[in-house]
C-alpha cells in the first residue's frame, strides 16, 4: 500500500518505521535535519517540505495514495493535508487534532473516510483505565472494548509463583499469552513457570480483573484522590476526566497563566501555581494522603523527577507521561509506577484504524517488542474451516481469544476458524509476516 | 562498526559474482572455443570464495542494518573484490598472465573505464571477451545497485550505500523503497540496452558484436572486440547510433526513467542536462571546425570524427574512430578538458560530472557578485531551488580533492615513466575519469601494456577511485574511520 505521512516528529518517524517493512511509504517533513536523519535510517521515500503544500501532496503521488496519515504537531497543517486528500480521493485518512476546539465545526471533517485523533481523549482513557485497575502496569483495550490485555509484575509473593501455568486452572475467557524477562519477550507454554520480577501479559475479557487480582493476591485499592502535574491540554483534559469519575483532583502548574486558565475551566479541581519539583508545594497539594500522582508536561526528565519526589513524600502510585522512546525501561525499573507514552499511545491507535487486509495491528507492546494483531475471518481467509492443530501456526504468536458472537473462546489445537469469528493474536515481530500469511486473505 | 557483517554482504555479492560468470560460458559451448573451462573454474572459485565468507562471517541475530562506517567498507571492498575476481578468467585461459595486467583489464572492465593491456584483442576467443565487456555492463548501473535490487537484507542503509556507489553529489529515490527504486534503474537500464542491440543489428552489426557493443556503450565504458574499436566496421549508420546512445546513456537515469513515463519537461528543465548538451554540442563544433582545415578533407567529414570522439570522450566511454592523438593541441587540450568534467551526475559516466561544474561555476559567479553587492544575500540556484550550504562545500571539496590526487598521481607516473608530460597527464586524467584511452603511447591507437606494474597498479586504483567517487575510498585511509 501506499501511505502518506505528514510529519516525521515522534509520532511519524514511529509510524513510518511499522509500516515501511510491508508498505511503501512517503514522508512528508519540512525541518530539513529530521528529513535527512530519516533518509538515511528508514526505507521510506522522503519530501522535505510542508505537508499542507500541494505541490509536495502531488510529489508525494497523493492521487495513487491508500492511506493519509496527518500526524504533525501542528493541527493546522494536518486538516488542510485531510482536505486535499479528501478531494484526491484517498480512501483513508487519519488526521491528529490537538485543539478540541476544531471538533466544534465537524462537517470538514465528518467525512466516511476521515477519522480524527486527538491525543488527549487518547491519553485521558489510558488514565482513566490504569487507575480504575491500579495493579495492572498496563492496559490496552481492544476489539471495541470487549477484550483487554493487561501487564502484570511477578513479586516474590505473589501466590502463582512458581506454578506450572498448566496448573492454574483451566482458564475461561482469559490466557497469558506472554512473559517479559529479562526485558526479553517469550510465549509460555503449560510447563512455563513464573519467576520474580516476571512481567506477564493476560488478555481476557474486562472481567478477568477480579480473576487476576486473586491470583496476584491484590487487595481491593480504590484511588479517592490525585495530584496532577501540568496544567496543559492533557492535564486538565485528565482531571476533567477523574473528577467527573468523583474522584478529587488536585492541579499544579508552575505556569501561573495556564493555572489561573485551569482553575477557571475546572470547577470541580483545586488548582495550584508552583513547581512540583519542589516539595513544598507538593505538600501543600495534600500529597501525603494522595492515592494517584500523575506527571502530564511535555518535559519527560520533570515529570520523573517530580514523581520519585511524590512517593517519597507520600504519593501511593505515580504514574508519568514520557516522549523519548529510550526512557521506558529506565522509568519503570527507578520507581515510578506507570510510564505513559503519548507517541505509543497515538501510534496504536492510529495503527488500530488501519484495517490493512482484514488484519488491524491494534497494539505495539513495550516500545514494538510485540505486537497484538485482530484479524477477522471472512470467506477469503485461507484457513477457514481448517483446525488450528493443522494450520502450521508459526512459532512466536500465539491466538489468543477468539469472539464468536457473544462468546469468548480460548483457541486451542481442536480451535477451528468460523466465519465471523475475530481473533485477537499476540505476536513478536518476526513472526507477524507468517501470522498475516495464515490469516491473511 | 561491524565488519563481520560487511564482509558477510561481500561475501554474498562474490558468490552472485560467480554465478554472472556462467553467462559468458555458453559461448565456448556454441562455437567450440577453449575457454570454456577457465571460466567454470573461475566461477567455482568466486563462488566458493564467497559462499565460505558468507558462512564464516554469518550474524548471529536475524535482523541487521548497515552502519554508516559498514557502507563505506562494503562499497569500497565489493568492488575491489568485483575487480580481483573479476581478472581470474583472464589469468586462468592465459590471455593475461601478469597479475598485475589482469587486475588492471579487470577494474578497468568494472569502472567502465575501457582502458586496456590488450596487444590483439581479436585473437581472444568470445567467452573471455565476452566477459570483459559484461563487467563493463555490470559496472555501469553498478554492483552494489543490483546487490540492492536482488538482495532485500540492503534495504535498510541502502540509501547511503547507494549514494555511494551512485555518481553525482546528491542521490534520489524514485519510489519509497530502495529496492524498487534500483529495480527500476535496472530496468531502464536494460531496456535502452535492447534497444540498442535492435538499432546494431539493424546497421549490419553481427549479434555477436552487437550485444558486446552494447554492454560497452550503454555503460560508458568503451571496450571492443576489435583493435580498431568502432572504427573497424567503417559505417556512419554505426557510428552515429553509438554516439547517440552514449549520449542518452551519459544522461540522469532518473530522468531517464521519468522520460520513458512521458514527462519530457523534467529532462528539458534540468540545468545539469542543458549544461551537457551545450557544452558537447559547442565542443563538437569547435573540433570539427579545427580539424575541418588540418585534417579532413570535407567539413562533414569533420564532423562525423569529431562528433563521435569527442562525445566518446566528454561521456567517458572512450571508443575511438580516429587517432585523435594526431589533432592539433587546441582539440587535444579540449577533449584533455571533456575528461574532467565527465558526463550527467546519476548516469553511468564519470569524471567529476556536469552538475558540479554547474554548481562551481554558479558559485564563482557568485563571488563576483558579492563584490558588487556585499551585503547581498546571494543563495547558489540549480533548477531553482537553493543549492544547500552542504552540498556546497561537499562539491568544492570534491572538486579540490579530486585535482589534488589527479596532481599526486600524475607525479608518481612521471617518477615511474619516462612519458612525455601529456601522455602522463592523459593517463592519469583518462583513468580517473573513467574515460579509456589517453593521448601518445596509450592513444586510441595504443594500449596500457607497456607501462610497468607499479603504474598499473596506481591507474587501476584511480580508476576505483574515480568510480566510487573519491571519498569513499579516501574515508578508509583516515584514522578517525578506525577509531572505536
Amino acid at each position: 500500500m501506499h501511505i502518506i505521512i505528514i510529519g516525521a516528529g515522534q509520532v511519524g518517524a514511529f509510524l513510518a518505521r511499522n509500516l515501511s517493512h510491508e508498505h511503501d511509504i512517503v514522508v512528508i517533513e519540512k525541518n530539513r535535519d529530521t528529513a535527512e536523519r530519516l533518509k538515511d535510517t528508514l526505507d521510506v521515500l522522503v519530501i522535505e517540505g510542508d505537508g499542507d503544500n500541494p505541490v509536495m501532496l502531488k510529489e508525494a503521488r497523493i492521487e495513487k495514495a491508500d492511506v493519509m496519515l496527518a500526524v504533525s504537531g501542528d493541527d493546522k497543517t494536518n486538516i488542510l493535508a485531510s482536505t486535499f486528500s479528501a478531494s484526491a480521493g484517498v480512501p483513508k485518512i487519519i488526521v491528529r487534532i490537538r485543539d478540541t476546539d476544531y471538533l466544534q465545526y465537524p462537517e470538514q471533517l465528518k467525512k466516511s473516510e476521515v477519522f480524527v485523533v486527538n491525543p488527549g481523549a487518547i491519553i485521558s482513557e489510558k488514565i482513566t483505565s490504569l487507575i480504575s485497575s491500579p495493579f495492572a502496569w498496563k492496559t490496552e483495550t481492544l476489539a471495541r472494548g470487549k477484550i483487554k490485555l493487561f501487564k502484570l509484575k511477578v513479586k516474590e509473593d505473589t501466590p502463582i509463583i512458581r506454578r506450572r501455568l498448566a496448573d492454574l486452572g483451566p482458564a475461561k475467557a482469559w490466557i497469558f499469552v506472554a512473559i517479559s524477562r529479562n526485558g526479553k519477550i517469550t510465549i509460555p507454554t503449560g510447563e512455563t513457570r513464573l519467576q520474580n520480577d516476571d512481567y506477564v501479559f493476560a488478555l481476557g475479557i474486562p472481567d478477568i480483573i477480579d480473576k487476576l487480582k486473586e491470583m496476584f493476591g491484590v487487595e481491593k485499592e480504590e484511588i479517592k484522590t490525585a495530584v496532577i502535574m501540568g496544567c496543559g491540554r492533557l492535564g486538565t483534559g485528565a482531571a476533567r476526566t477523574l473528577s467527573d469519575d468523583g474522584i478529587k483532583v488536585k492541579l499544579i502548574d508552575s505556569d501561573p497563566v495556564k493555572a489561573q486558565k485551569a482553575a477557571e475551566d475546572l470547577h470541580k479541581a483545586l488548582v495550584f501555581k508552583g513547581d512540583a519539583t519542589d516539595s513544598e508545594t507538593l505538600k501543600e497539594a495534600g500529597i501525603e494522603s494522595a492515592d494517584y500522582f500523575l506527571a502530564l508536561t511535555g518535559d519527560d526528565e520533570k515529570n520523573v523527577l517530580s514523581a520519585l519526589l511524590a512517593k517519597s513524600l507520600g504519593a501511593k502510585r505515580t504514574s508519568v507521561l514520557y516522549t523519548k522512546p529510550d526512557y521506558i525501561d529506565l522509568i519503570e525499573a527507578i520507581g515510578v509506577d506507570r510510564a505513559i507514552s503519548v507517541r505509543l499511545a497515538l501510534a496504536n491507535e492510529i495503527l488500530s484504524l488501519l484495517h490493512i487486509g482484514g488484519v488491524a495491528h491494534v497494539a505495539l507492546v513495550e516500545e514494538g517488542k510485540a505486537e497484538v494483531l485482530e484479524f477477522n475471518i471472512t470467506e477469503k481467509t485461507k484457513i477457514l474451516g481448517i483446525p488450528l492443530k493443522d494450520a502450521d501456526f508459526p512459532e512466536g504468536a500465539i491466538i489468543g481469544i477468539a469472539l464468536r458472537g457473544d462468546d469468548t473462546l480460548i483457541p486451542r489445537g481442536d480451535y477451528i476458524p468460523t466465519l465471523n469469528d475475530r481473533v485477537i493474536i499476540f505476536t513478536l515481530p518476526e513472526a507477524v509476516k507468517k501470522v498475516e500469511k495464515i490469516l491473511g486473505q | 562498526m561491524n565488519i563481520k557483517f560487511s564482509l558477510h554482504i561481500i561475501g554474498n555479492i562474490l558468490k552472485f559474482l560467480g554465478l554472472l560468470m556462467l553467462v559468458p560460458a555458453v559461448f565456448p559451448l556454441i562455437y567450440h572455443e577453449d575457454d570454456l573451462w577457465p571460466l567454470l573454474i573461475s566461477a567455482l572459485i568466486t563462488s566458493g570464495f564467497g559462499f565460505i565468507l558468507e558462512r564464516i562471517t554469518k550474524p548471529s541475530e536475524t535482523i541487521h542494518e548497515i552502519g554508516r562506517k559498514d557502507g563505506f567498507i562494503v562499497a569500497t571492498l565489493s568492488w575491489l573484490g568485483a575487480s580481483a575476481f573479476g581478472a581470474l578468467p583472464f589469468i586462468i585461459y592465459g590471455a593475461l598472465t601478469n597479475p598485475a595486467d589482469a587486475f588492471f583489464e579487470s577494474a578497468s572492465g568494472f569502472t567502465t573505464t575501457g582502458a586496456s593491456v590488450i596487444t590483439d584483442v581479436e585473437a581472444l576467443p568470445r567467452g573471455i571477451l565476452f566477459w570483459r565487456s559484461f563487467t563493463q555492463w555490470l559496472g555501469g548501473m553498478g554492483i552494489i545497485v543490483l546487490g540492492i535490487a536482488i538482495l532485500p537484507r540492503l534495504a535498510v542503509g541502502g540509501m547511503q550505500l547507494m549514494g555511494l556507489e551512485a555518481s553525482g553529489p546528491t542521490t534520489e529515490k524514485i519510489t519509497p523503497r530502495i529496492a524498487e527504486t534500483a529495480k527500476k534503474l535496472w530496468g531502464v537500464y536494460s531496456a535502452i540496452s535492447v534497444v540498442l542491440v535492435l538499432c546494431l543489428l539493424f546497421a549490419g552489426m553481427p549479434l555477436y558484436d552487437s550485444i558486446l557493443h552494447t554492454f560497452s556503450t550503454v555503460s560508458t565504458g568503451g571496450y571492443s572486440l576489435k583493435n580498431a574499436s568502432i572504427g573497424a566496421y567503417h559505417s556512419p549508420v554505426i557510428e552515429v547510433i553509438v554516439t547517440v546512445f552514449m549520449f542518452i546513456c551519459a544522461t540522469n537515469f532518473v530522468l531517464l526513467y521519468w522520460l520513458m513515463r512521458g514527462d519530457v519537461k523534467r529532462l528539458l528543465r534540468n540545468s545539469e542536462f542543458k549544461f551537457y548538451f551545450f557544452l558537447n554540442l559547442i565542443a563538437v563544433l569547435l573540433v570539427a571546425l579545427q580539424t575541418r582545415s588540418a585534417i579532413f578533407p570535407s567539413f562533414l567529414e569533420a564532423l562525423r570524427y569529431s562528433s563521435f570522439n569527442v562525445i566518446s570522450i566528454s561521456t567517458t566511454t572512450g571508443f575511438a574512430t580516429a587517432n585523435f592523438d594526431l589533432w592539433p593541441p587546441f582539440s587535444k587540450w579540449l577533449l584533455l578538458i571533456l575528461m574532467f568534467f565527465g558526463a550527467c551526475a546519476g548516469s553511468t559516466s564519470g569524471a567529476i560530472k556536469n552538475i558540479r561544474i554547474v554548481v562551481l561555476l554558479k558559485r564563482c559567479y557568485q563571488e563576483i557578485h558579492r563584490l558588487i553587492y556585499p551585503r547581498a544575500v546571494l543563495p547558489v540556484r540549480v533548477d531553482r531551488k537553493p543549492v544547500s550550504q552542504e552540498v556546497l562545500s561537499s562539491i568544492t571539496g570534491f572538486f579540490l580533492l579530486y585535482l589534488l590526487i589527479f596532481l599526486v598521481a600524475s607525479l608518481l607516473v612521471m617518477a615511474e615513466e619516462n612519458l612525455p608530460i601529456i601522455t602522463a597527464i592523459s593517463a592519469c586524467a583518462t583513468t580517473m575519469g573513467n574515460v579509456g584511452p589517453g593521448f601518445g603511447e596509450i592513444g586510441p591507437a595504443g594500449n596500457y601494456s607497456n607501462l610497468s606494474d607499479f603504474t598499473k597498479v596506481i591507474l587501476s586504483i584511480l580508476m576505483l577511485i574515480g568510480r566510487l567517487e573519491l571519498f569513499t575510498v579516501l574515508v578508509l585511509f583516515t584514522p578517525v574511520f578506525w577509531r572505536k
